[in-house]
């Protein structure tokens, strides 16, 4: 790494007081993404999808998780697990869509055949036509390559890497402040899941979700309830940071109904709701009632997808009353997460200014940010140089 | 191949994969080879036994383990 890189990593670890935010090529340039695909997204546990992608024992579901060809299995037993979508005879794309297995996933090319736990059930043949065996072969050994996975709120979790600590351990700290909240999430149906197309790189879209000082500009009819002064910051450096509001006021339905609540929440969560991202990708809400998640999937230094998914906490398909309020609530979380994406979008225009300099973070308000662009520069300086 | 019956056989296969019937395709490609293998011509017959076996076994179908028994007795299978 060049030495201009390096002294811009320097002032970006810094102290909010006196550091710089990342630069422009950590939004734009190829080779920094790359860098940082492997040492933000790999070393470290991302979200890349749903449990409710493959609800059904067989359900197959590929997802392309910045380059990197996964696949989603949901085997007869009913877990999880993810693997390397590639077969390791020629190295073909195993799955291209979704769908449901009755038995083994069989490689398009020449058809070796795998069980749903990756093992290596058949290699046509492999010793000549007919022959299926051949003493170079070793199924054992030729298994697909399992990736580490947890699911957690149905979140499908993988560190890459196979590096990381375990998930209950590299999410400790948040799964404690939210321990009342481990409890079952319910996927509330088609319609509370929704995607964005967003030209800009990921981490814009973690920077803006963790700040609430864009609220009375961004999102004024959301601000007409939630002032600013009623937001705090959430900073947990090396894990997460995000906002908090203490006036979190529930969605109502026509008919004046509400969703039930998360069971035996102290009373914090009456008027109390945070809105959290869990680096490197995972942007969380948590409230009495009602939580999503939205996934970024990072499809190259300037484009990411963003999934939206909404969780309740009954099963929507228990409660046909609260079908309308389900919608609604869709369609109001929709119209404010929209409000964002010119921000992000502008803000990724901006970083091609080639005189912008990473930007001065307001150490009042802006320091949730900083806790996300050090904790990338903290990584980033571990992976070149080591722990110093 | 001079089998009975083959020019029919190979329409059946070449129908069933545009249609992708697997299931049935895997059924004849078992018949074929069983049919070879009482001609004798034991290369032939596990040729085709295999490639039935393949795709019983993604569609679980129950005649994966008659077709593993049997390339499995002519060493074609661990
Ligand atoms: S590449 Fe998959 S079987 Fe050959
Ligand atoms: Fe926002």
């Amino acid at each position: 790494m060049d030495v201009e890189a390096d002294r811009d990593l320097e002032l970006v670890r810094q102290a909010v007081e006196g550091a710089k935010g990342l630069p422009n090529n950590h939004y734009i340039d190829q080779a920094t993404y790359e860098e940082e695909r492997e040492v933000l997204l790999f070393n470290n546990w991302a979200g890349i999808g749903l449990g409710s992608d493959i609800p059904n024992p067989g359900d197959v579901s590929p997802v392309n998780f910045a380059g990197m060809p996964l696949l989603m299995v949901r085997n007869h037993e009913g877990d999880i697990q993810v693997f390397q979508n590639t077969c390791r005879h020629r190295g073909m794309k195993l799955v291209e869509k979704n769908c449901n297995l009755r038995g083994t996933i069989r490689c398009p090319y020449h058809s070796w055949s795998y069980n749903l736990d990756g093992s290596l059930r058949a290699t046509p043949h492999v010793g000549g036509p007919g022959m299926n065996i051949d003493k170079h072969i070793v199924r054992e050994d030729l298994g697909l390559t399992k990736i580490n996975t947890h699911i957690w709120r149905d979140i499908v979790f993988v560190n890459v890497s196979g590096t990381a600590p375990t998930f209950r351990e590299y999410a400790s700290k948040l799964l404690k402040r939210w321990h009342e909240h481990e409890q079952p999430m319910y996927h509330g149906g088609p319609v509370s899941g929704f995607n964005f197309d967003v030209a800009c790189n990921w981490k814009l879209a973690v920077e803006n979700y963790c700040e609430s000082y864009h609220l009375p500009w961004i999102h004024p009819g959301l601000n007409s309830y939630s002032r600013l002064e009623d937001h705090y910051h959430i900073e947990e450096p090396g894990h997460f940071s995000g906002q908090g509001t203490l006036v979190y006021r529930q969605i109502i339905g026509e008919k004046g109904e509400k969703f039930p609540d998360f069971k035996n929440l102290s009373k914090f969560w009456n008027t109390g709701a945070e809105y959290i991202v869990l680096f490197p990708n995972v942007m969380l809400a948590t409230q009495r009632d009602h939580g999503y998640a939205i996934i970024l999937l990072p499809q190259g230094p300037e484009r990411t997808i963003e999934r939206n998914e909404i969780f309740y906490s009954f099963d929507p398909e228990t409660r046909p009353d609260l079908k309308a309020l389900i919608e609604k609530n869709s369609v109001q979380w929709r119209g404010v997460l929209e409000e964002d994406l010119f921000v992000v979008e502008g803000m990724q225009k901006g970083r091609h200014g080639i005189f912008f300099d990473g930007g001065k973070f307001s150490p009042v308000m802006d320091s949730p940010t900083h806790v996300f662009h050090k904790w990338v520069g903290d990584k980033l300086h571990a992976s070149r140089y080591g722990n110093t | 191949m001079s089998i009975p019956d083959f020019e029919k056989y190979n329409q059946l296969v070449l129908d069933l994969f545009e249609k992708e019937k697997f299931e049935e395709l895997a059924c004849l490609y078992l018949e074929w080879g069983k049919r070879l293998l009482a001609l004798g011509k034991l290369d032939e017959g596990c040729f085709f036994l295999t490639q039935g076996y393949v795709l019983a076994l993604e569609h679980g179908m129950e005649e994966a383990v008659e077709i593993y028994e049997i390339l499995k007795n002519h060493e074609r299978e661990d």
